[in-house]
């Protein structure tokens, strides 16, 4: 067992991964994209694009942690939407909340929503994605308690979370986005925790078995899931400028796209990180060339929803198990 | 903690009732340190049962556990392997996208510094020891899903033995494995046991049995029978006790005249297997014995139309016939009495009646609608031909006995008019008399005309049932013998080529 | 008769009430319940005839779709589906074309979506949770595209019919429809050769599979007349309204859902009666009738219809995972 051959394998596993294709694919969108509108590769438009992206950047970092282990996250756009209005509201002169209290009640809300949501699917044994479909609907239901106060944001700190740039290129966003995935990387890598998450994704019987604490785990993960949401509500609220109950409606359905593109697998135990950046740069650029090439807003929505389906369609053919003989 | 007098496993009157079934009734065993315990029995004497109790797979319904003289609850697999008892299953339990190394430290990687990072170099470094001494060369760094059965079964093994095990539980660990490799498998329990590691050992191969334990407790029907040494006893002995009763008794042969020939295969290729030819006459009962892993389930499965043929052709009386999914293969009239009933077999949470006509649905009526007295005399028709206990034709066939649920999966293909049946291990998981049903069964039906494969992986059975064995190894047919000259030995060795 | 009686594993208790028995019993309770608090208004024909109505749509979809969950699967696009039958429709009229071209153009309609989710389901092999939750976006999204977000009016005496007519100048034609659809579904579920096939596969498809049955067909079909369902559900959302707009049927699918399991479908298939269902969907269109006379928020609605479908899964998990502790 020489050293070449071991980086030989560690190559030949990437190989494996639906990422090098995902390289190519996005370098020949950015060739098609250049030719169709020359404004396409500038730096204001990436910029535009990675700050576009930032929410469901963080969002997809929880919600990939949550499919390594086989479960599943629908209700994250309600969460960070209950997270933003609820911190807004804070923020309004009459509560006046200091900043750092504000991160700290906004984490609070998001992990515990977070907790309730692994505590239903573990404890109970509900199917996640019926779960979180109905905490979907109570919270979002929830956010609506504030309906009418809309909030404006004026907290000089929340305001430039989401927005501010480095050296007016590189958008904070970006950062975040790329330290959280960093670090989520090198914590699916080594760490027992991360990898346990792929065991139990790839066969839950056998975690069991294994003695691995499937249950906590999995608590875990939706809280992690949670937390990101508290982030993005953040965001939200940072760049929208104000709270709205409605903010990150819909959101779910984006970042399910991203990962799953990105080669996490529905069933769970497959995925890496690189990938799902690429897969948030092609989402990206495809919203970003809709909105350059002025393609109606609704027809938007129906290219999103052929885009889900086209990705979970190639998801199910690559990870074809013996079941579906029949 | 030692003053046991060296028994460092107890487990008293373990008793574990199944809807339907007794798996253990009241069974006891010790196991020594240092000793090698072979663990005796047919399909469904209880075994498995046994290994999942220890390994705190199942609960108990009653008995109690002693671990180094201490009583011991075992609540969870990780209570198991915390007090030292390790199992290597019987299914394999390998993550196909992860490497050897991450398998065989699964749930316990090895960590390193004061934030447990985990050491992947360590672990590849011990991987390549471990698999070393198992004198396998495995690389570490490969992924699982490249390795063949065989080597997926060894790295089961590392996994038991990477960390130090007090009490060692093999379930068939050379179900998939050469000569070769069960030779050295054997050299590592040789080395395990002068450690002072107790090693339960479930096998049905007697001359394995012979060649490494110490002392051989032998189940029958869920009971405990006999705890013997291994020196005091002889095979015929062992093989009486397992099967209870005469061995002509236990294997009902009656020969049935030999017809035509009803189907042929011509070089059949599949995925799992390779260039395949064999004839079946009427009347005939073939056998087809091999390794796990040797491409006889995927054959199977490709005779009846769940398993894509790649090449080759399947004639049916002189015709050929193009079987592209189960349908067809049953309006071929071929059944298949497959592997697992309750996962391929039966809907256990319908009624015997249900079961009984789910493969002939289109007749319980002329148009859309079923016609129910129709229905219920045809149930009631096999319940009894087949001697179907059930309480009623409405009853769950989920909380019916093995045996029974068995006979239920066999009326649904007689009730489908197949004339050729295709049984895959068809004893597995029921009890003596059940089988002996079963082995009645089938010559009944040779007797009426039809043509019967059976494959088996139990030695005895094939060889006293089975008018010729085939033999397939690594995806090939490597013999063919007759019933005369079939053996024990000869098969074996026909299976590891 | 296939009676899939999850609670019958034990013999000893004989031959009480049955599930579906109790959630009809609870249905009297409720509805008296709600007749004395809502009084006089929630008992009065004003009410109820708006609430027959309400139900007549959601109740087919929630049949068909109970034929659907029985074989293992499910569908979250009904409600897209609706919201494209609607925009479709009003689009259609409002180009002249004749009133039962446009029904039975919309009826095509809903039979291509519900093909799309069938070939999602069994050809790829999609998980169907998720394809339907995919398409459901596709559906209301071309509803937006088609009606460019805004509500269209749709008269034409063919719709008016489906949605407001009366046969015999007595019978509203909606509960007509609700009707001939229960009884149809009953059969198949009840008595006929399919029902038997969707039985089987939801209880094991794998051995039904080897068992020489075409689990794929079967399926395809039951996303089939589903989507059909759902678009005639549509059409009687549509005649009622006598708009067409893509917000129509929006949140419908927790509610029929919600209404299905309550009645005692399992969410993996093999269990579920068509009585059950129509207990189940009664149950909760009273119940949601109720809260909108009471003049609560719509969004607290929200919230109670996210509970119930939480509280009534949970409640089925637990009381299967007792059933097989008892094992």
């Amino acid at each position: 067992m020489a050293k070449p051959e071991k980086q030989y394998s560690g190559f030949k596993n990437f190989l494996r991964t639906p990422t090098p294709t995902l390289i190519g694919l996005y370098i020949v969108m950015i060739i098609i994209f250049t030719i169709a509108d020359k404004n396409f590769l500038t730096v204001q438009n990436f910029r535009g694009i990675f700050n576009n992206f930032a929410v469901f950047g963080v969002l997809a970092s929880g919600i990939m942690v949550v499919m390594l282990a086989g479960g599943f996250d629908l209700s994250i756009g309600s969460i960070s939407g209950l997270v933003g209005i609820v911190s807004a509201v804070l923020m309004m002169d009459k509560f006046g909340v200091p900043t750092p209290l504000i991160f700290v009640i906004a984490i609070v809300i998001g992990c515990s929503v977070g907790l309730i949501n692994g505590l239903i699917i573990t404890k109970i044994g509900i199917n996640p994605i019926i779960t979180t479909l109905g905490t979907l609907a109570i919270i979002r239901g929830v956010c609506y308690f504030w309906a009418n106060q809309n909030p404006r944001i004026y907290n000089v700190f929340i305001q430039g979370f989401g927005r501010k740039f480095i050296a007016d290129i590189v958008p904070y966003t970006t950062i975040y986005i790329i330290v959280f995935f960093i670090i989520l990387a090198l914590i699916l890598k080594f760490t027992r925790f991360g990898r346990n998450l792929f065991t139990i994704g790839g066969n839950e019987t056998l975690a069991r078995l294994a003695g691995i604490p499937v249950d906590r785990i999995k608590i875990i993960t939706y809280v992690i899931s949670g937390f990101f949401c508290s982030i993005a509500g953040l965001l939200l609220i940072s760049q929208l400028g104000s709270g709205r109950p409605e903010y990150g409606t819909g959101a779910e359905l984006e970042v399910l796209t991203i990962v799953v593109l990105g080669g996490v697998a529905v069933g769970g135990g497959k995925g890496n990180f690189f990938g799902v950046f690429i897969a948030l740069l092609i989402i990206g650029s495809i919203a970003n060339g809709m909105v350059m090439l002025d393609v109606p807003i609704y027809l938007r929505q129906v290219v999103k929803g052929v885009l889900l389906v086209l990705v979970i369609s190639i998801d199910a053919l690559r990870n074809r198990r013996n079941l579906q003989l029949y | 903690m030692t003053d046991n007098n060296g028994i460092v496993l107890k487990m008293e009157n373990i008793t574990k009732i199944f809807p339907g079934v007794i798996a253990l009734e009241d069974v006891s065993i010790e196991l020594y340190k240092g000793e090698v315990l072979g663990i005796l029995g047919e399909n469904g004497a209880g075994k498995s049962t046994l290994i999942k109790i220890l390994a705190g797979n199942y609960i108990k319904d009653s008995g109690s556990i002693y671990v180094d003289g201490q009583k011991f609850e075992i609540k969870s697999p990780s209570e198991a392997m915390a007090s030292g008892i390790r199992v290597i299953y019987q299914e394999l339990n390998t993550l196909n996208n992860l490497s050897v190394a991450e398998n065989i430290f699964i749930g316990e990687q090895l960590v390193k510094g004061p934030f447990k990072i985990v050491d992947w170099k360590a672990m590849t470094k011990k991987a390549g020891e471990i698999l070393g001494s198992l004198n396998v060369a495995l690389d570490p760094n490969s992924v699982i899903g490249d390795l063949s059965i065989s080597e997926k079964q060894i790295v089961e093994i590392a996994k038991a033995i990477s960390k130090d095990a007090k009490i060692l539980v093999m379930d068939e660990p050379t179900a998939a494995l050469s000569e070769e490799e069960t030779q050295s498998l054997f050299k590592i329990i040789a080395t395990l046991k002068s450690r002072g590691v107790s090693i339960i050992y479930i096998s049905h191969r007697l001359k394995e049995i012979f060649q490494i334990t110490d002392r051989v407790v032998v189940l029958r029907d869920g009971k405990k029978v006999e705890s013997i040494k291994t020196k005091d006893t002889n095979a015929n002995e062992l093989v009486t006790l397992m099967v209870g009763r005469d061995i002509k008794e236990m294997y009902p042969k009656r020969e049935v005249p030999i017809g035509n020939t009803v189907m042929e295969v011509k070089n059949l290729t599949a995925d799992g297997f390779k260039d395949i030819s064999f004839k079946l006459k009427k009347g005939e009962i073939l056998g087809i014995f091999g390794l796990l892993g040797s491409g006889r389930t995927s054959l199977v499965k490709a005779l009846f139309g769940a398993n894509k043929v790649k090449s080759g052709e399947i004639l049916i009386n002189g015709k050929k016939v193009d079987i592209k999914s189960p349908k067809m293969a049953r309006d071929e009239k071929i059944g298949l009495v497959p592997l697992d009933r309750k996962v391929e077999g039966l809907a256990l949470h319908l009624g015997v009646k249900e079961n009984i006509t789910l493969a002939n649905i289109e007749d319980l009526g002329k148009g859309f609608l079923i016609k129910k007295q129709l229905e219920n005399k045809k149930a009631q028709m096999w319940i009894e031909e087949m001697g179907i206990k059930t309480p009623t034709m409405d009853q769950e066939v989920n909380s019916l006995s093995g045996g029974n649920q068995q006979k239920v999966v066999l009326a649904k293909w007689l009730e489908s008019g197949s004339k050729i049946i295709i049984l895959n291990e068809p004893t597995r998981g029921i009890d003596v008399g059940a089988k002996i049903e079963i082995y009645k069964l089938m010559q009944n039906l040779c007797e009426k005309g039809s043509a019967v494969i059976m494959i088996s992986s139990e030695l005895p059975e094939i060889l006293s049932i089975a008018d010729r064995i085939l033999v397939m190894s690594k995806g090939k047919m490597t013999a063919e013998y007759s019933r005369k000259e079939a053996s024990e030995e000869n098969l074996l060795q026909s299976a590891c080529i | 008769m296939p009676e899939i009686k999850a609670s019958s594993v034990e013999p000893g208790k004989k031959a009480k009430i049955s599930n579906t028995g109790i959630l009809f019993i609870v249905l009297v309770v409720l509805f008296a319940l709600f007749s004395y608090v809502g009084r006089p208004f929630f008992f009065s024909t004003l009410n109820l005839v708006p609430m027959l109505n309400n139900l007549s749509f959601i109740g087919i979809i929630a049949a068909v779709l109970t034929m659907v969950m029985v074989s293992g699967d499910i569908d979250f696009s009904i409600g897209g589906n609706i919201g494209l039958t609607a925009c479709l429709v009003a689009l259609l009229l409002s180009k002249g074309l004749p009133g039962w071209l446009v029904v039975i153009i919309a009826l095509c309609g809903g039979a291509i979506m519900g093909a799309f989710n069938g070939f999602l389901a069994t050809v790829i092999g999609v998980n169907s949770i998720i394809a339907t939750i995919g398409t459901m976006f596709i559906w209301r999204g071309i509803g937006y595209t088609l009606s460019n977000g805004e509500s269209m009016l749709a008269m034409n005496p063919v719709i008016d019919y489906i949605g407001r007519g009366f046969l015999f100048k007595v019978i509203p034609f909606p509960i007509v429809i609700f009707i001939v659809v229960f009884v149809i579904t009953y059969v198949i579920m009840n008595l006929s050769k399919w029902g038997r096939r969707i039985y089987a596969i939801g209880t094991n498809p794998m051995a039904s599979y080897l068992s020489g049955i075409n689990v794929k067909k079967v399926k395809f079909v039951g996303f089939l007349l589903c989507g059909i369902t759902a678009s005639l559900g549509g059409l009687i959302l549509t005649s009622l309204s006598a708009v067409g707009m893509p917000q129509h049927g929006q949140g419908l699918e927790l509610v029929i859902i919600s209404g299905i399991v309550l009645g005692g479908t399992a969410l993996g298939g093999g269990k579920g009666q068509i009585l059950g269902t129509l207990a189940g969907i009664l149950i909760l269109s009273v119940l949601y009738n109720f809260l909108t006379i009471m003049n609560v928020y719509y969004f607290y609605i929200q919230i109670v219809q996210g509970s119930v479908l939480v509280l009534v899964v949970a409640t089925y998990e637990i009381r299967q995972s007792r059933a097989l502790k008892r094992v």
